[in-house]
Parts: C-alpha cells; structure tokens; sequence
C-alpha cells in the first residue's frame, strides 16, 4: 500500500482457510470500495508484510488467537499481536477466538486488541460494526491531533486547512464514510510534509 | 431439486441461510465461499482421520477446533456437537474409541453434506 493510499487496508488472519474467505467476502460485501483486504494463513506472513512497511502497511489486523493448527511450530494469536504493537502501536488489531474464555479476552485486551470477538453467528456483522467504529473513532482522533498541532506550531497553515477542498461531509452532505476521513487525513499530513520540505527552518519538534 | 431454487429453499444438512445473509446474497461471494469449503474440508477430515490413525490427541483437537469455524459458516449444525466432544476428548487425551465412533459420524455427514453443497454450486454463478 502506498503512503498516502486512501483506502482503508484491512489484514485477515486465520489458518481456516473457509473462514477466511467467508470474512472476506463479508467485509467485502459490507464495505464495498472503501477497504482493501489481505489475507493471511499464518502470523508470521502478516508479521513479514507489516516489517516490510511498517507505517503504512495496514490499518486493521483481525488476527485469529488460534494459529497453530496446521502448523504447529506456527505463532500463536498472542505472540502475533504483541509484535504487531511494537512494531505499529497504530494499527487497529480484534482478536477472534473460538471460544467465549475469559483469559483469551483478557490476555488480548491486555496485550492491546482493541476488541475482543467470539467466533459466534453474530461474529461478522460484530466485526462490521467493529471495524467501522474502530476506524472512524482512529481518524477522528488523528485528525483532531493533527488540527491542533497545526493551529499551535504551525499557525500560518491554518488558512490551507479552510481553502482545501477534500473536507470532512457537514451537515449539507451527512455521509461520512471511512474513505472521506481517510483521505482529509492523508491531505492535512501531506500538507505538513511538504511544508517540511519547503520550509526546513520553520519545522518545531 | 427445481433447476432455479437456490440452497436455502431446500430441506437438507446444510442450511445456506447464514451463509446467503452475510454476503448479502451475493452468489460470486457464496461461490467463493463455498468453493473453499470444498477444497479445504477433505484435507481436514483426512488430517482428523491422520490423526485417529496414530492416536494424536494434541492433532485431533487442534483439526477438530479447526473444522468446527468451517461447518458452521455452511450452516452444518448437526456436526458442531460432534466435533465438539471429538475437542474435548482430544483436549482430554481419552477415549480413542468413542472418538473414532464419533469420526464416523463426521465422515458420513461431511461427505453427505460435500454432495449437497456440490449440487447446489452451480446456482451461485
């Protein structure tokens, strides 16, 4: 995936290959254009992939807890997400697991899933809705970090923040979709880079 | 079976409702879901089967774990307390008789309901 790729970028793992495909395909169905999906077999793929870009490699992890199942020497769930947060703390991971058992949930809570879901009948429209919330409440609050640190280091931005036209639907236009947050995201850090690169001297840690 | 009717109309082991209403009815997604199934499933009864064969409890739990995400997306009901107990006993590492009687059970539905699924494939295209 590209940098400043707009679309949202989802990574599917489970050593299931029928569950895979139907969660794909669920996703798919759900959210259309906006994400792009990758799925993954075992941990230590999606752990390489992430490694290879690790900023930008994806935005959501939905990562089986049990993973060894036709491998057994493979990571298991835990192991996969404590790298995945030391590697991108960013990146949004929901732990599935089969079984509804309170360690699982705590242990993944712990290590830092930000959900927790059991593999019931309700399982993918949770994981819709889950990843819907998730990645909207993410890039409100980036957006929400991004504004305020260009109102209080870089003030003299401000009045490009108003003249872009890529702008967050109000009230006119109430559909907010994921791609929409995504992609006024991608302009306020693009804007911030590039004034970086034009104006070396004025950059404030 | 009708040359329109689609799978969840008819009375039978598999039961498509779950499956038609999270892809939306979408029939290519059914299909790639379906398709799956019938590739993966053979390899994980005859990796249970593997297993029974060399009394590899740790093997049996694991493919029976397994198996159980995958029959219950096809709506197989009747194979979830099968499979169920088949985890149990392996988790237990007992009884490779009772396992072995409950294989059975598994192999006749799971072939049973791989013809189902193989004659109602050709109306998800």
């Amino acid at each position: 995936m590209d940098a400043k790729n707009n679309n949202i970028s989802v990574f599917l793992v489970d050593d299931n290959e029928v569950f895979l495909k139907a969660l794909a395909s669920s996703l798919l169905e759900y959210f259309d254009s906006e994400i792009l999906i990758e799925s993954f077999v075992t941990g230590e793929e999606c752990l390489k992939k992430i490694q290879q870009n690790p900023e930008t490699a994806t935005d959501v992890v939905i990562l089986d807890y049990h993973l060894n199942t036709v491998s057994e020497k493979a990571m298991n769930g835990i192991d996969v997400l404590k790298k995945i947060k030391e590697i991108n703390s960013k990146i949004i991971v929901v732990m599935l697991s089969a079984e509804d058992k309170l360690k699982v949930a705590s242990d993944s809570l712990s290590y830092g899933a930000n959900e927790y879901v059991v593999k019931s009948e309700t399982a993918f429209i949770r994981i819709q809705n889950i990843l819907k919330n998730s990645l909207e409440q993410e890039y409100d609050s980036r957006i929400l970090r991004i504004t305020m640190m260009i109102l209080e280091k870089y003030p003299e931005l401000y009045q490009y923040i108003e003249e872009m036209q890529e702008t967050i639907p109000g009230e006119k236009s109430p559909h907010l979709t994921l791609k929409n947050l995504k992609t006024y995201y991608n302009s306020l850090e693009s804007m911030l880079d590039k004034y970086a690169l034009e104006h070396p001297q004025n950059v404030k840690q | 079976m009708k040359k329109n009717e689609t799978a969840e109309h008819i009375e039978n082991i598999c039961d498509f409702k779950y499956l038609s209403e999270t892809m939306g009815g979408k029939k290519k997604a059914i299909r790639e879901v379906i398709d799956a199934f019938i590739e993966q499933v053979p390899q994980q009864l005859k990796s249970i089967n593997d297993a029974i064969a060399k009394t590899d409890y740790s093997m049996i739990k694991r493919f029976a774990h397994l198996m159980r995400s995958s029959i219950s997306i096809m709506g197989i009901y009747t194979l979830v307390p099968i499979l169920q107990e088949m985890e149990n006993l392996g988790t237990k590492a007992t009884d490779i008789e009772k396992i072995k009687k409950l294989n059975e059970q598994l192999n006749s539905i799971s072939n049973q309901a791989l013809e189902e699924i193989e004659r109602v494939k050709p109306n998800y295209i």
